[in-house]
């Protein structure tokens, strides 16, 4: 018997596409705007998360909102624990499931960009409790001091994995390079037996269909 | 006529600094066919980096009488005496650009010259519109393609300087940035470049460079007479166009290596796989000022009319995003908002419609900090004036498949709001 190896992150464009993302890619396609290799850079960059949706299972990862027309924007939905603002008490409260907002320019292309500059936390709209999310104007999430040049999107999707789930953190609050709410590095400074707050790959060994 | 940048303050020196006197030694160029003293006091230049190259490019603007001196730089002068244009032990420690700023006047005092110790980055890209011509010699990789990318958008010469000590190679890049066909400063970008800038690789001059890590420092090793050979041959090249001596400025890489005495031109062209846009702003000017003009009149100016032809294209107003949602910085609540709102990060004149706060903020995934496709929120607002819909408006930029068009207004010299 032969053994087919599972595609992995590395091989998101040999995964081929259901027929219902085949279409969605196809609606995304059919408004994308620019010039030279951008268009077809962000119509493999949606093919790609696509692709990452298929591979993690719907019940790991949802694409709520796709669109390249200028900047390719995606709302993302993970499965993943949110440390909230704790109570008085100081006990941590934890909600499941996030929606991360996208928005992956052109520049960033041609240069490293700042790392809070592309992803946001979405739902929950307030709240979220570390130290590498904004707590104001939007919940930007810091991903690293720089963002590399052409950075795929399925690889911030992965990278915001792993700082909600606390299996990336920066708690150094005399580092510039991502500490945006100076009260959570000091809370999780102190609470560090509590992270991660899931140890669970984002891709799980037998994804659920 | 004021025409700098702001964020620049002008140097002025006390009577009796300045030489007197001053000896005329411009000399009749073969083939001039304009008056060459007029036409470079009439030149504005931008110099950004003042340091080992941009110290001396601004001092020989000085000397050849350029009218108008700008420089930028935020960093101070270190010890480095071998290079830097430094003459003693008190200019240690002093801002790059004012030091430069002072010794600039000095020379040239009918100039005028103004500095700023910011990050070029931190101008508006308009503000680079009133340049004649951009020198640069930064060190800085992200400053470069950005540099590159405003002044090509601008339609504006870039002339770059540097130098490669090791092998004593001094380098221009000329930019000419006339059309949409020419090559920008990413263009020719290695694989190594780009994987440097990724890894934000800074250089020794560079205050927050780690002198001693292997990644983040990579000393700037060179010698003075190569730092001097590169700002020289920049400056001539500004000489040229300015007053059209010889053939016509073109898209090229002119190296001089001192082991050899060899000089070797080579020309830039596009790399066709270059993702950054290459586009040229043509200039259309509407004669109202630009805050009472609405969206509809500056596609008019730019040639698209009628509602379909207008969902079409992308607009971008200078200095705003539009945000379609506003996020309060409070209760997290948000509320639509589909205005424009200055880029900077300013209280906006709203309030939380749930808490009443007032840090309400553009939510950073419905805003559009560059082109907004019409379709995407603009179209209910096409017949109201900029000013109605929170766009200051110093110009607007109006893009189709096929033309970018940057619209100002001729009413006043930059099209905003009185």
């Amino acid at each position: 018997m032969t053994m087919t190896a599972r595609p992995g992150l590395s091989s998101l464009n040999e995964i081929p596409l259901t027929a219902l993302n085949q279409r969605r890619l196809e609606l995304v396609s059919a408004e994308v705007q620019g010039t030279g290799p951008w268009p077809d850079r962000k119509k493999s960059e949606a093919r790609q998360l696509l692709a990452l949706e298929q591979l993690a299972g719907r019940s790991r990862m949802r694409i709520n909102t796709l669109e390249a027309e200028q900047d390719l924007r995606a709302a993302v939905w993970l499965d993943v624990p949110v440390a909230m603002t704790p109570g008085p008490d100081g006990s941590l409260n934890v909600m499941r499931g996030a929606v991360i907002g996208v928005t992956y320019p052109q520049v960033i292309l041609s240069m490293p960009l700042p790392g809070f500059a592309l992803v946001c936390l979405m739902e929950p709209a307030a709240g979220a409790f570390y130290p590498n999310v904004g707590a104001s104007r939007g919940q930007r999430m810091c991903l690293g001091a720089i963002l590399p040049v052409g950075i795929p999107v399925s690889e911030l999707v992965l990278l915001s994995y792993g700082l909600l789930t606390g299996q990336t953190i920066m708690l150094d609050t005399s580092d510039s390079a991502g500490v945006m709410n100076v009260e959570a590095a000091h809370y999780w400074s102190a609470m560090l037996h509590k992270m991660p707050l899931s140890s669970t790959p984002f891709l799980e060994p037998n994804p659920a269909p | 006529m004021i025409w700098s940048a702001p964020g620049f303050r002008e140097i002025t020196i006390a009577d009796g600094t300045c030489v007197d006197g001053l000896i005329d030694r411009m000399p009749d160029f073969i083939g001039l066919t304009v008056d060459a003293r007029a036409v470079l006091a009439d030149t504005k230049v931008l110099v950004v980096g003042v340091g080992s190259v941009g110290g001396r490019i601004a001092e020989h603007a000085a000397r050849c009488r350029i009218g108008g001196v700008d420089l930028i730089d935020p960093k101070s002068f270190t010890a480095n005496f071998d290079t830097q244009p430094i003459r003693k032990q008190s200019d240690v420690g002093q801002s790059k650009a004012r030091l430069v700023g002072r010794w600039v006047k000095t020379i040239s005092p009918g100039s005028v010259v103004r500095v700023s110790q910011q990050p070029v980055q931190a101008l508006s890209w308009l503000d680079l519109d009133r340049y004649d011509v951009v020198l640069a010699s930064t060190d800085n990789l992200p400053v470069e393609v950005y540099l590159g990318s405003v002044c090509r958008r601008l339609g504006i010469p870039l002339i770059y300087a540097a130098v490669h000590g090791p092998t004593l190679t001094s380098q221009l890049r000329i930019f000419m940035n006339s059309d949409d066909g020419g090559p920008c400063v990413f263009c020719g970008f290695s694989r190594d470049d780009r994987e440097r800038m990724s890894r934000g690789v800074k250089y020794s001059c560079d205050p927050g460079a780690d002198p001693h890590g292997t990644l983040d420092a990579q000393p700037t090793v060179s010698v003075s007479p190569l730092c001097s050979v590169a700002a020289a041959t920049a400056v001539l090249e500004l000489l040229r166009m300015r007053i059209g001596l010889g053939p016509a400025p073109r898209d090229c890489m002119r190296e001089l290596n001192a082991y050899g005495g060899t000089a070797v031109t080579a020309p830039l062209t596009r790399n066709d796989s270059c993702p950054v846009d290459h586009a040229v702003l043509e200039r259309v000017k509407v004669e109202r000022p630009l805050h009472q003009c609405t969206l509809r009149e500056c596609a008019a100016a730019a040639g698209t009319s009628g509602d379909a032809a207008i969902a079409r294209v992308c607009f971008a107003v200078v200095d705003c995003l539009f945000a379609w949602i506003l996020t309060c910085g409070r209760c997290g609540k948000s509320q639509e908002h589909n205005r424009f709102v200055d880029r900077r990060p300013m209280p906006l004149p709203c309030r939380c419609r749930t808490c009443g706060h007032r840090r309400l903020a553009p939510h950073p995934f419905y805003s559009f900090d560059a082109l907004i496709p019409a379709r995407k929120g603009l179209m209910p607002h096409l017949d109201v004036p900029l000013h109605a819909l929170g766009a200051h408006g110093r110009g607007v930029v109006v893009r189709s498949s096929d033309r970018a068009v940057l619209v100002q207004s001729q009413h006043t010299s930059d099209g905003s709001a009185p």
